[in-house]
């Protein structure tokens, strides 16, 4: 066996979900390095989702990343890319599946561990926008800061987001209130949430997923009948959601 | 797209532009970015769930599901169960 071989072999004991004896390895060397694979993948998690792991307590989320450790292989050398299934996760597994706002929760706080850490884009400066012709603004698609995304929820994911921050802790969630957001990163690098008005989460989803101002504006318009979209832009342009004019292809 | 909504995004871009020229987002470039800093409380190696501090951890393996959710779900709105829609 070539050391290649070995390697990958070891590594399949670490990570196998299983236990299996396997006589190439020490069991007591083996089953620290098991350990620390499966403990550090979990604590990850605890440190991504600290509001699902408030939400479910202790012992709870332990063990429930436990069995996500189980059922999800690390697929990055990178541990902050591990849990992005998470939510995904918690919306199947038959201990969690009937908390049923937990996943979008999930979803809130993996964009939010994504945004940190995704990279630096410049906004798109007011004049270089002012400076195109008014008639070709319709046409218009962009690129958008990394760090935005929109979560399109038919929970208070603001309330309870804030229910699980120190400075606001225990403040009142109505279950019954949906709150879509735009994450964004501010200047100081910090993610930042932002409720949205009927309509414009629409809007910005078309905007970052490269629809051209004419067909967000629609989408806006479809979602709600009365959407202002004066206030749409206005919200993306102070919110640095736009970073650069795509080239029409 | 229609002359209407045309006309539409043509006002309301126009006032948009207006408006955010006065109250532009703080300047990025006044700030120096720091890019890949870890977030507070997840950059040292304890915290960070480097294997270093697995050794600390000894995981137990369950094969049996028995724990209850005793969270802050339990405690918001008093139910663990949201509003049936």
């Amino acid at each position: 066996m070539n050391e290649t071989t070995w390697q990958h072999a070891l590594l399949d004991a670490i990570t196998t979900p299983q236990w299996q004896p396997d006589p190439r390895f020490p069991a007591g060397a083996l089953a620290v390095y098991r350990n620390n694979y499966r403990v550090g993948l979990m604590e990850m998690l605890a440190l991504v989702y600290p509001i699902c792991h408030q939400l479910l307590g202790e012992e709870f989320f332990e063990a429930l990343s436990r069995e996500y450790v189980k059922a999800t292989p690390s697929a990055s050398g990178n541990l902050h890319r591990y849990g992005g299934s998470f939510a995904d996760f918690v919306a199947a597994f038959e201990h969690t599946a009937h908390i049923a706002y937990l996943p979008d929760v999930a979803r809130l706080e993996w964009a939010l561990h994504r945004g940190y850490y995704a990279p630096d884009a410049t906004p798109l400066a007011i004049a270089t926008l002012a400076a195109i012709p008014q008639q070709h603004w319709g046409e218009l698609r962009f690129c958008c800061h990394p760090a935005c995304a929109v979560l399109d929820s038919r929970w208070p994911l603001a309330d309870i987001h804030a229910h699980h921050q120190p400075a606001t802790a225990g403040c009142a969630v109505d279950m019954a209130t949906a709150q879509p957001l735009l994450l964004w990163r501010d200047s100081d690098g910090l993610m930042q949430l932002h409720q949205l008005a009927p309509g414009q989460a629409a809007f910005c989803q078309a905007l970052l997923h490269g629809a051209t101002l004419d067909d967000a504006s629609a989408a806006g318009l479809a979602a709600y009948n009365e959407f202002d979209l004066q206030a749409a832009l206005l919200l993306v342009l102070q919110h640095g959601v736009l970073s650069a004019i795509k080239e029409p292809s | 797209m229609s002359a209407t909504s045309k006309t539409l995004l043509v006002s309301a871009l126009s006032a948009a532009i207006a408006m955010a020229a006065v109250s532009a987002p703080a300047a990025a470039a006044d700030k120096e970015k720091c890019y890949g800093i870890a977030m507070a409380g997840k950059n040292d190696c304890a915290a960070n769930g480097h294997s270093c501090a697995g050794q600390s951890k000894m995981d137990k393996d369950g094969t049996e599901w028995k724990y209850v959710a005793k969270g802050s779900c339990t405690k918001m709105n008093g139910t663990l169960e949201p509003m049936k829609k």
